[in-house]
């Protein structure tokens, strides 16, 4: 049984190391953290994006629209958060924060606003609320590319 | 080690049982296939110089020891513990009992109580639910 | 009629494994991301659950004996406690999270949120298993999770370049900007979950309860060839929407919402509702799946009495354990978990049981002891012995990729 104990061990400290966040210790750490957060939102505009044109065409139900942009809210929310909470190590870090942190900022008003309105049950103004999402989500997806 | 079938002399030449292929961990079932226990040991008895297997033995008291190592000593613990009086020997099923040795093991299991668990859930759980007595199919 | 009747074991079986909750959302997740340069894994799963279905579903109707019973047989008492272990957890976390996909889907028409309607789930499931006939309760939830046949219409509307499709399926190309473990590790999820062990154990103990014998060798063959290709069908078609309408606009996929919106956009509120209906009726069929999975291992470890055709009190102990796995899973989800993620855990516990459960399978289905001339033929070991590989790569793999990649993201 003792054979054991050592796989156990180093199971926990995988799994340990695994749970951190690695912390960005240069400003090209943190270059690609910004780069994965801004996938991540675009990601999250993008499904908005599908569902909004789907609720204007007359393609989709109000209970599945307020789950869909709910959900989509709160992961941007999250990726938001958990970025804007990471220390930029550098000068070079403060302008890649600022300009995420603006186009975040956009994207995290505009589907705060639809599950605002989709949870009223308006649904036919989420078109007009949403009219920016593809305009945001591209420039998410250049900032992507551009810092990758 | 060879064990016997239910009587020694209707035994086809050549084909002994193996205890460890044929009788340990293999199910036994009621003559109309319902599913009563597994071998989990095998009690041998020493007759003229030879070790005979006279009895299936049944329940996590046989198990235990087959278990080996620290979970065999935690299951047997368990199991003192959980037995109140008794010489917590295993319940046992004679061999005269067995019928066949196939796929399963079959036994006459006439008046055979093998599982105290089985009755206490039956009792005080499943049995009070619902619709328990009926089939459903 | 009467064939399509015959096959609903095998379907229901299979959606246990291509698309209960944690597969419908590894299936879009992986369209959405890969297109379809995961298809392949998808195939090969689909082809060794086959093969061993077949094997498991033939020593049951021969010999009699359901899966697990095997698996102590020739396991021995030691490493059937260690198989008995990983296969429960694997199974009981997955009924926790198909409980919660059942919720999901009444969540997504109802908009009252999931966690209020898991209890319900928990309790319908149970009184399915406790009142429920066997063959009735695998006609109704097999033949109505064909309902998410909803995507190969939607595949189909969306009109694709066959061409293309055919391009990217044959001469797969993991895409440039993802590194490698990640697409590895997304195959050998695809792959574990097609042939996850419960499917094995429920697929021979369900032939039992419906009482096969050696002349009924057709019926399980053609559960095995037909059945479970339906459900990987779905799963494929599931994997094509996503391609064609969440691959193109970059968005990766974590919630069962984004996984049926390529039907919305395809087809329009109706298909939507399909969509949704067949979500409920797959994730629903799948909870049955585990639930009665996990009884028959443990009563087929032990030695109890099993099975649901016979009344609750003949099999006491048996239909104890299922109880308690429905009240575990409906506590485990209750707790918030996110059901996706605990599918997606599973798949450590999956990968130590996979070469146990399948090993004494293969031995047993070549013993004529058990088979007479049943025994497996040339063509049937070859591949047993092809896929016993390839489950021991994955087996080995599964774990380092899972930590290389922190889980695939």
């Amino acid at each position: 049984m003792n054979a054991w104990r050592a796989p156990a061990a180093a199971l926990v400290l995988v799994l340990a190391c695994a749970g951190c966040a690695s912390s960005s210790r240069s400003d090209e750490d943190y270059r690609r953290k910004a780069a994965k957060t801004a996938e991540a939102a675009a990601s999250a505009v993008r499904t908005a994006e599908i569902g909004v044109r789907a609720a204007g065409d007359g393609k989709a139900t109000g209970p599945y629209l307020s789950a869909l942009l709910n959900e989509a809210d709160k992961d941007l929310n999250e990726v938001a958060g958990g970025f804007m909470s990471r220390q930029p190590p550098g000068g070079d870090a403060d302008k890649v924060r600022e300009r995420t942190g603006k186009l975040l900022d956009q994207a995290v008003d505009v589907l705060d606003d639809l599950r605002i309105a989709v949870r009223r049950g308006q649904i036919g103004r989420l078109p007009e609320v949403g009219k920016d999402l593809p305009q945001i989500a591209d420039r998410l997806e250049s900032l992507d590319k551009e810092l990758a | 080690m060879t064990t016997h079938g239910p009587d020694p002399h209707e035994r086809v030449q050549g084909h002994a049982y193996s205890a460890r292929f044929h009788l340990l961990d293999r199910q036994v079932v009621a003559g109309d296939g319902t599913p009563i226990c597994k071998v989990d040991d095998l009690e041998l008895t020493g007759r003229d110089g030879r070790l005979y297997a006279t009895a299936v033995l049944v329940g996590p008291a046989a198990l235990a020891p087959r278990l080996r190592g620290r979970l065999g000593r935690l299951v047997a613990a368990a199991h003192r513990r959980l037995v109140v009086g008794g010489d917590g020997a295993p319940p046992r099923i004679p061999l005269e009992r067995v019928r066949g040795i196939g796929a399963a093991v079959t036994v006459d299991a006439r008046d055979l109580r093998v599982h105290a668990l089985e009755d206490w859930c039956r009792d005080n759980v499943v049995g009070r639910l619902p619709g328990a007595r009926h089939a459903a199919g | 009629m009467k064939r399509l009747l015959a096959v609903t074991l095998g379907i229901l079986t299979a959606i246990g494994g291509f698309v209960d909750i944690g597969d419908l959302v590894a299936s879009s997740l992986v369209g959405a991301r890969y297109g379809f340069a995961l298809v392949w894994m998808l195939l090969l799963g689909l082809v060794g659950i086959c093969v061993y279905a077949e094997m498991a579903g033939r020593v049951a109707a021969v010999s009699g004996r359901p899966t697990f019973d095997l698996v102590r047989e020739r396991l021995g008492p030691r490493v059937g406690l260690a198989n008995l272990t990983a296969s429960l957890l694997v199974t009981l976390l997955t009924l926790a999270a198909e409980l919660a996909g059942v919720a999901l889907a009444v969540e997504l028409v109802s908009a009252v949120p999931y966690l209020l309607w898991v209890p319900a789930a928990g309790l319908l499931v149970w009184l399915v298993i406790w009142r429920v006939r066997f063959e009735t309760m695998e006609r109704i939830f097999g033949l109505l999770g064909l309902v998410l046949i909803v995507f190969i219409v939607a595949v189909w509307r969306l009109s694709p370049d066959w061409g293309d499709v055919l391009h990217q399926v044959t001469a797969p190309k993991v895409p440039a900007d993802e590194p490698v473990p990640t697409y590895l590790y997304y195959a050998i999820a695809l792959f574990s979950s097609a042939m996850t062990p419960y499917e094995v154990f429920f697929f021979s103990s369900g032939g039992i309860e419906e009482r096969w014998k050696a002349t009924d060798l057709a019926t399980v063959r053609i559960n095995a060839f037909i059945g479970f290709p339906l459900g990987g069908l779905l799963a494929l078609a599931i994997m094509s929407a996503a391609a064609l309408v969440l691959n193109p606009a970059g968005v990766s996929v974590d919630h069962l919402s984004q996984v049926v919106l390529p039907t919305s956009v395809a087809l329009g509120k109706f298909g939507l509702g399909l969509a949704l209906l067949g979500v409920f009726a797959a994730t629903f069929g799948a909870a049955l799946e585990t639930a009665l999975s996990s009884g028959y291992t443990v009563a087929q470890y032990f030695g109890w009495t099993w099975g649901k055709s016979a009344a609750p009190r003949r099999a006491a102990r048996f239909h104890v354990v299922v109880l308690v796995a429905l009240l575990a899973g409906t506590a485990l989800i209750l707790t918030g978990l996110d059901p996706v993620k605990v599918t997606e855990y599973s798949l450590i516990f999956a990968a130590v049981a996979l070469p146990l459960t399948y090993l004494p399978i293969l031995v047993v289905a070549n013993d004529r002891e058990y088979m007479g001339e049943r025994a497996n033929g040339r063509l049937a070991n070859v591949m047993g012995t092809v896929y016993l590989v390839i489950v021991l790569l994955a087996a080995v793999a599964a774990l380092p990729l899972m930590f290389a990649t922190k889980a695939g993201q």
